[in-house]
């Protein structure tokens, strides 16, 4: 027993030299509310972008404990305790309830949170500029004054634009009331389906036929979800599909106008950075994507009969005017 | 460590209150419900409306109550008027709720941030004892509350109305002999029921902040888990020992859902496990006394 004693003392004493040498690693808690794949993408471009902008390499300097809620709303309460109580650095929230659901935890650990689309109605700050407190982020709010904008530039004869959303997302309706606006200001009409699950995507998507000149889908997660659905029913009735997400544009879309969710996850990384260099929180602006995507899907324009060098000079023309304005925007094709 | 505990006995206490509601349908009516997953966010909807309207918490929580019952009336009707069956009354009341509760939010999400201006139960319990530790006050106060609606609950299922709908459950043709229409009885029970079930709601959008349209999706799963846990856990057939069961058993059935997402991953769990797990977890208690009996003999 007595050397069993002795063994268990100086292994113990080895374990605290070694702890004692090692350097202190920052540990993350990274929360999103369900496996997605634009949300997968933020949490990669977050983990890329500290590796390689800022030198927080996993295992070296930087520890992920990286959690997703299942879209359980009680879960994602759990996990935030479970940072909170662990005392890690900092959290990363991505999407809105679980950004909620951090904020509700802790008034202490600096929380950013990405992939919010209006976190002042979201209660997770009081205003932009100045967040106040231990929280601040980016927002995913997706240009929709300008994408409506590019489709009525796209088709100036258009009277009545279709859409789809999923009336159970949050972010969905914010931007769906944006979409309504921008239609009301350019002289369209705004037709709208909702969608329960992603079972309901192709019948609302057909429901639209005949009514619209064209149709438009924002960030709604259940929606691109089901994408194809969409995608098939506007290829075959001759419907230009116009998106805000560039990355799901070869599913039978035109075009997408908005940021990649990758990069927005790398921009929330430079917020992440500064706080760990010692800036507070509360002091740094809630951000919003720096530069946007305008992607072509060359094999809808055929299909739809358009002629590809008319929509490109269109297309430049809109960039170069975006370009006036002081945003940032490429132009591409998708190969 | 110790404080992520204090914090899953919070939300076991929380989720206690549904579970109380559950206990009554399924255990007391033996009637499957499956209303609870729409009047569990109809709680936290109503309450959420108020909050926006300018009241207080109290009258959130009495309109949460009310909005629970008639969303358990109206399952009842279904059952026993349109005799559509148990299972399929709940779903459609269910169905109908989500649509429901997105009219009366208006939007699927609402904050009750205090930067919205917000002043919910806790935030009020939380100024009232600014010395104390907000998760201590927290926790008494919840106890309190369960200790509380447990006895009131102990005390109605005593009475003449509370003995029938137990024995309605038991045997409804023998009910209807003591000319007592168990109907009637049914009725009773499910909007007291689902009146439970709302105030849970409407208690929990106060304690995370927030109030989501998704809220509802698995709640008749953990309630039904967290009686069952318990009925393995305590032994005894009172009425008191019953309704303790399921305080009990909502606390044992979050805590071990909180060390399966808390030491998990270092045994292999992933996040998206959990729903294995809390499978696993009812299959194998439900099992329970079957192994039992084939294993005691061998």
């Amino acid at each position: 027993m007595k050397r069993i004693g002795i063994v268990l003392f100086v292994v113990l004493l080895f374990g605290l030299a070694l702890g004692v040498g090692a350097e202190e690693k920052v540990r993350i808690g990274i929360m999103q509310i369900i496996d997605h794949p634009a949300l997968n993408a933020v949490r990669q471009g977050f983990i890329d972008a500290m590796k390689e902008v800022y030198g927080y390499e996993e295992g070296v300097n930087i520890e992920y404990d990286a959690q997703s809620a299942q879209g359980d709303i009680a879960t994602a309460n759990t996990i935030a305790r479970k940072f909170v109580t662990e005392k890690v650095d900092l959290i990363l929230s991505i999407a809105t309830p679980t950004s909620q659901a951090a904020v509700n935890a802790t008034k202490e650990i600096p929380i950013v949170f990405s992939a919010v689309t209006d976190p002042v109605s979201a209660g997770l700050v009081k205003d932009l500029e100045h967040p106040g407190g231990n929280v601040t982020g980016i927002s995913d709010m997706t240009p929709v004054a300008r994408q409506i904008a590019l489709i009525k530039f796209l088709f100036p004869e258009a009277k009545r634009i279709g859409t789809l959303y999923n009336a159970g997302e949050v972010n969905s309706v914010v931007t769906n009331e944006l979409a309504k606006k921008a239609c009301a200001e350019l002289g369209l009409e705004l037709v709208e389906a909702t969608v329960a699950s992603t079972a309901d995507v192709a019948m609302a998507a057909q429901s639209l036929v005949g009514k619209v000149d064209a149709i438009y889908v924002s960030t709604d997660n259940t929606v691109v979800s089901a994408l194809d659905a969409v995608g098939n029913v506007c290829l075959t009735n001759k419907i230009p599909l116009i998106l805000a997400d560039p990355t799901t544009v070869g599913k039978g879309a035109l075009c997408a106008l908005g940021f990649d969710y990758y990069l927005h996850g790398r921009q929330t990384a430079d917020i992440a950075a500064r706080i760990l260099k010692g800036e507070k929180p509360g002091d740094i602006p809630v951000e919003f994507a720096k530069k946007l995507f305008l992607l072509v899907n060359p094999k809808t324009v055929e299909a739809l009969g358009l002629s590809a060098a008319d929509l490109e000079a269109k297309l430049n023309e809109f960039v170069k005017a975006m370009e006036k304005e002081g945003v940032e925007v490429t132009l591409g094709k998708l190969e | 460590m110790q404080e992520f505990f204090l914090y899953s006995i919070q939300e076991g206490l929380l989720f206690g209150i549904l579970a109380l509601g559950v206990f009554i349908t399924f255990r007391c009516l033996n009637f499957p419900d499956l209303t609870v997953d729409g009047s569990y966010p109809l709680g936290a909807a109503v309450f959420a409306l108020m909050m926006y309207r300018g009241y207080g918490p109290g009258v959130g929580i009495a309109v949460a109550l009310g909005a629970g019952a008639v969303a358990g009336l109206f399952t009842g009707i279904l059952h026993t008027f349109s005799r559509i069956p148990a299972l399929l009354s709940g779903i459609l009341t269910m169905i109908c709720l989500y649509s429901i509760n997105l009219r009366i939010m208006g939007r699927p999400n609402l904050s009750l941030s205090e930067y919205l201006g917000h002043r919910t139960l806790f935030t009020i319990l939380r100024d009232s004892f600014p010395s104390v530790p907000e998760v201590y006050v927290r926790l008494v106060f919840l106890c309190g509350l369960i200790i509380f609606l447990k006895f009131l609950i102990d005390a109605f299922l005593q009475t003449e109305v509370g003995l029938s709908i137990r024995a309605t459950g038991d045997n409804e043709v023998l009910v209807a002999t003591q000319g007592i229409d168990p109907n009637d009885m049914k009725l009773i029970g499910i909007s007291l029921s689902n009146a439970l079930v709302a105030l849970a709601g409407a208690m929990f959008a106060q304690y995370q902040g927030f109030v989501d349209i998704n809220m509802g999706i698995g709640m008749v799963i953990s309630g039904l888990a967290s009686v069952i846990v318990g009925e393995v856990l305590l032994r005894g057939k009172t009425i008191f020992v019953m309704t303790l069961q399921v305080i009990v058993g909502s606390v044992v059935y979050r805590l071990a859902t909180a060390i399966a997402l808390n030491w998990g991953y270092s045994i292999g769990f992933k996040p998206y496990d959990l729903k294995l797990f809390t499978g696993l977890l009812v299959i194998i208690i439900l099992s329970f006394p079957v192994l039992k009996e084939k294993f005691g003999k061998a």
